[in-house]
């Protein structure tokens, strides 16, 4: 978990699903958080900013193949600004 | 950052899609006149100016894409099968209409079956670029199941009549005849359904965008081209056919999909300046 924001409880898991959200639809999104999660033995929602550098390595490696690598920084500075 | 479609896509789409209406009205006018070299003229040259554009619109696609990335290698096959098309067509118009001959079969169809070619390489790589994200399998066994299908249904109207006529002694000339059908199935109809059901997987995500049109343009030319060749073997074919433009609309969606591309990836002008302003 992150925080708290105006009593709804918000976690990196759900920023990065919904920051992806537009750009891969809502499954993708979720799978990549999932996948994350799963590979450093955590849930989606019990991501936290440590878990940055792992969830940015896993979401350029899905998205290199599709985009060009300054729409992926520029997606990625996205989470990572979210999450602090 | 989100994505949205620009003035520039807009324009130049409509540039593309208008200026192959202006040629085939020019055709219908010219052919209810009955000049008949002035409608081939227009018909060729036409649409090889068409093509030429979409040609430009998507190799400049691609080459905005840095050296080295997925995005660019599979955009440059694609710009290459444009432009190959592009090529040929000229080549054809030129036989045609300067030198009066039959340009069929010819060096044109080097071009064409060039373009077929990198068409399925591009696409089929920009498909399995996904495969990290979404299931590929599926939307891959289906494309290949409903392309056989389709490929049923042309040998029954069409091919099996075209390898069982003898009146055709040239290889080259029947091989062609066979080869362009089954062309439009396997590297034209089945990676734009390939391509189409891996973007449905997507959803609303922006990044599957760019390939509905392209799918949509290599469906309209497995059609356009199937069409022509079944109404030219029943002689039912003539010039001003809805499928002579079926070749344009094709590439105009190609290009489409291309300047779609740019707009998702935030390489156009307006998405720099919306994000220099948002960074303000």
């Amino acid at each position: 978990m992150i925080g708290r924001l105006r009593g709804v409880a918000v976690s990196l898991g759900s920023d990065a699903a919904e920051i992806l959200e537009p750009f891969i639809g809502h499954t993708a999104a979720d799978t990549c958080v999932r996948a994350t999660a799963l590979s450093l033995g955590k849930t989606y929602d019990t991501l936290s900013s440590e878990d940055v550098p792992a969830l940015s390595s896993n979401v350029r490696r899905l998205l290199s193949p599709i985009a060009p690598a300054a729409t992926v920084t520029a997606i990625l500075a996205e989470i990572e600004g979210r999450s602090r | 950052m989100r994505s949205h479609i620009s003035r520039q896509t807009l324009g130049i789409s409509g540039i593309l899609f208008g200026l192959a209406a202006a040629v085939y009205a020019t055709v219908l006018v010219l052919i209810g006149m009955k000049l008949e070299r002035a409608y081939t003229a227009v018909s060729d040259f036409g649409e090889v100016a068409v093509v030429l554009l979409a040609a430009v619109v998507v190799l400049r696609t691609a080459l905005s894409f840095g050296k080295g990335e997925a995005v660019r290698r599979y955009w440059l096959l694609i710009g290459g099968a444009v432009a190959m098309y592009c090529v040929g067509d000229a080549i054809w118009a030129y036989v045609e209409v300067v030198q009066g001959k039959d340009p069929f079969p010819g060096p044109s169809d080097f071009f064409y079956v060039g373009q077929y070619v990198l068409l399925f390489a591009g696409v089929l790589m920009a498909a399995l670029a996904y495969r990290r994200m979404v299931d590929v399998r599926a939307p891959l066994l289906t494309a290949l199941g409903v392309s056989i299908v389709f490929a049923g249904v042309l040998y029954q109207f069409l091919l099996k009549d075209v390898i069982a006529d003898t009146s055709t002694p040239d290889f080259f000339n029947k091989g062609l005849s066979v080869f362009y059908p089954l062309a439009d199935v396997f590297l034209a109809l089945l990676p734009a359904l390939f391509i189409a059901f891996v973007a449905w997987r997507l959803g609303r995500g922006s990044f599957g965008w760019p390939w509905w049109p392209v799918a949509l343009g290599l469906v309209l030319l497995a059609v356009s081209d199937a069409g022509f060749a079944y109404l030219d073997w029943n002689e039912l074919y003539h010039p001003g056919h809805i499928v002579d433009v079926g070749w344009m609309l094709t590439h105009g969606l190609i290009a489409t999909g291309a300047l779609v591309a740019r707009d998702v990836f935030g390489v156009t002008a307006e998405a720099k300046v919306g994000r220099e302003k948002a960074a303000a």
